[in-house]
């Protein structure tokens, strides 16, 4: 799906906290609402096609990493797209569930289908396809060619020291979205 | 499947009496008998072991004499997944000892898995001070069993060598009453020669008992669990058979009791042909390097046979064109001839006729300069024109040429076309490597080419339409 290449500071509907860092060059559409503390690298897309995105504070999404607010087969209307706290969305990862918790890692291109929702503390590996109809449990590894799950025992490391990393060096290479007064439209 | 060498389609002749064929890249050329060797023709000796994660690297000597034998003292594998561990590091504040007020930085290390997420932490293994040589492997509950039941056989083994060497050397009228003497004697003092050394021997023999192992009555087995096959499982909490053969001497049943295991090393070994006892594969001791000091491979010396181009279409009993390619790997220029196998050294496998051309075919020698020196002179004048119709293409030290394969009448659609054709090419020797009887003699510069004969056979695709 070919999106205008219009730059994300030109998208009216989007509300941007404070202290997030959201480049410019990312590709954001629609109703889409960012945490505070969030960094959104270049080249990511976040499509809010059937229903409004909300994202938590601290998460970080990588380079091509898409979030995209898609209805599952058969199922009409809008509904929004609720993204926690302190998650991470890996380079080319792609995420279209409804639902998502605090403190998940989703590794580079794995993918999560529409009819999945997510709790908390969970990692989905590298290249692994999620697509049943279930809300996985907390501190679920999914890994491996097979997609071999495991329970973990304890949360995924925190990304603290990449988030603060990043808030000093990304300004010096990217433009940022302003965030816009709250009295302003 | 795509590859390279084409291995699953092209292969050579090994042997005539067994009848085995493989693929090129898997072949050995032994030069001294100038024949092709697969690695059951080769006999192989361990040169040296290495860890394949830190890549050090110990000698055969060490492996033998050293507790760990061939196990990494400092890489492990991950219980859960078998990927190798990292190491990783906590930071914490503890305070220093002695003033409370201040909080000192220390690191503790702990091992993790980067493929599964499982960490040391999880089965409740302390985080370790030092980064390296602190983790060990888990005690084998039966080791202690295992060394008395070890020691014990050793003796008995002694005991039992000792006892047929003594009675050996004693005639064998006089065996019985000579062992009775030295046992029940009250004087033990027997004027033989032998007594003395015999005396000495017993004596450096000490006597290993043991106890027999504990036998339990099946009354006394207990029973199991009353709730075993009805109540519900936690499958997280179970252990997979992968997991539980990961550690053979304790095999956990739960994922609590996982614990890290010693890599095992990896070994390097060099090849020898059986026949005439020279090393044909020998590598560098260094475990990161992949080069060899002495390194003949088939692929060096045997002219390969390749498909050029897929088929588009094979009808069977009808006459196709098959494009193949030959690629001269030596120095010299080499001068080919082609041939169809006869009726009794035909393979049973195979199902068409070729028709080959009788030209020899002569290819230019590998040129590694050729990219980058500019050649005017495309053909060189010992090759000459080359027959259309046979040779398509000449490209530097590889040709392309035309054969014609007519699959058997009754075959069907799907069926896999296999042909057979040999042929005959030349080997120059290196006489720095190889010396032989009547080239001293003659001690001429030029030295004449061996012809060696191949038999290929090729797979050329499967039948797809019917007549």
């Amino acid at each position: 799906m070919a999106y205008s290449t219009r730059k994300a500071s030109e998208n009216v509907n989007i509300h941007v906290a404070a202290d997030s860092l959201v480049c410019e060059s990312a590709t954001i559409v629609g109703h889409v609402t960012i945490g505070s503390r969030t960094i959104v690298h270049p080249r990511a897309k976040i499509i809010a096609k059937d229903g409004p995105i909300i994202i938590g504070e601290g998460n970080l999404i990588e380079e091509k990493a898409s979030i995209i607010n898609k209805n599952p087969p058969g199922v009409d209307g809008s509904s929004p797209l609720i993204i926690g706290k302190q998650n991470v969305f890996e380079i080319g990862s792609e995420f279209e569930g409804k639902e998502m918790g605090d403190n998940n890692v989703i590794e580079a291109k794995a993918k999560v289908s529409p009819l999945t929702t997510i709790s908390n503390g969970c990692i989905i590996g590298a290249l692994c396809e999620v697509n049943n109809c279930e809300k996985l449990e907390n501190r679920t590894v999914i890994y491996g060619e097979s997609c071999t799950r495991r329970k973990m025992a304890e949360d995924p490391p925190s990304q603290q020291q990449q988030s603060d990393f990043l808030k000093k060096i990304l300004p010096n290479y990217h433009h940022f979205i302003k965030p816009k007064m709250k009295s302003s439209t | 499947m795509v590859s390279l060498f084409q291995t699953d389609r092209v292969k050579y002749l090994i042997s005539e009496e067994k009848g085995e064929y493989e693929s090129l890249a898997k072949l050995y050329f032994c030069i001294f008998c100038l024949k092709i060797r697969s690695t059951d023709d080769l006999q192989h000796e361990i040169e040296s072991h290495f860890c394949p994660q830190t890549m050090d690297s110990w000698t055969t000597n060490d492996v033998a004499t050293s507790a760990r034998k061939n196990k990494s003292s400092n890489s492990w594998h991950c219980p859960s997944c078998s990927q190798s561990l990292t190491l990783g590091i906590y930071n914490t504040n503890t305070p220093v000892p002695g003033e409370s007020e201040k909080m000192m930085a220390r690191k503790t290390y702990f091992q993790s898995c980067g493929f599964c997420r499982w960490t040391s932490r999880e089965v409740g293994i302390p985080d370790k001070e030092f980064s390296s040589m602190s983790w060990s492997e888990k005690l084998n509950p039966n080791q202690q069993r295992v060394n008395s039941l070890v020691e014990y056989f050793k003796f008995l083994s002694h005991k039992e060598a000792l006892d047929k060497k003594s009675l050996a050397k004693l005639p064998p009228h006089l065996a019985v009453t000579r062992q009775m003497h030295h046992r029940y004697s009250p004087l033990k003092a027997v004027h033989s020669p032998s007594f003395g050394r015999q005396l000495k021997e017993n004596m450096s023999l000490k006597e290993v008992t043991i106890e027999p192992a504990k036998t339990i009555s099946l009354d006394e087995v207990e029973k199991l669990p009353e709730g075993i096959f009805t109540d519900e499982i936690t499958i997280t909490k179970m252990t997979g058979i992968d997991q539980r053969h990961g550690s053979p001497t304790n095999q956990p049943n739960d994922t609590s009791e996982l614990a890290p295991y010693s890599m095992i090393a990896f070994t390097k070994r060099s090849l020898r042909c059986k026949a005439c006892d020279h090393n044909l594969i020998k590598a560098e001791y260094n475990p990161a390097s992949t080069k060899f000091k002495i390194h003949l491979i088939a692929l060096k010396f045997i002219p390969e046979i390749r498909m050029n181009k897929p088929l588009k279409s094979l009808q069977a009993g009808q006459r196709t064109c098959v494009e193949l390619s030959i690629i001269n790997p030596t120095e010299y220029l080499i001068h080919i001839s082609l041939s169809e196998c006869s009726t009794e050294q035909t393979p049973p496998s195979v199902n068409s006729f070729i028709e080959l051309s009788k030209d020899e075919i002569i290819i230019a020698r590998l040129d590694e300069t050729a990219e980058f020196t500019q050649s005017d002179d495309p053909l060189d004048s010992e090759i000459g024109q080359d027959n259309p119709e046979v040779i398509l293409h000449r490209d530097g030290n590889r040709i392309v040429f035309l054969c014609h394969v007519t699959p058997n009448k009754d075959m069907k659609i799907g069926d896999r076309v296999i042909t057979c054709l040999k042929f005959t090419h030349e080997h120059h020797e290196n006489s720095v490597i190889v010396s032989r009887p009547q080239q001293q003699q003659q001690q001429s510069k030029s030295t004449t080419p061996h012809q060696l004969t191949q038999t290929v056979v090729m797979d050329i695709g499967a039948i797809t339409t019917a007549e």
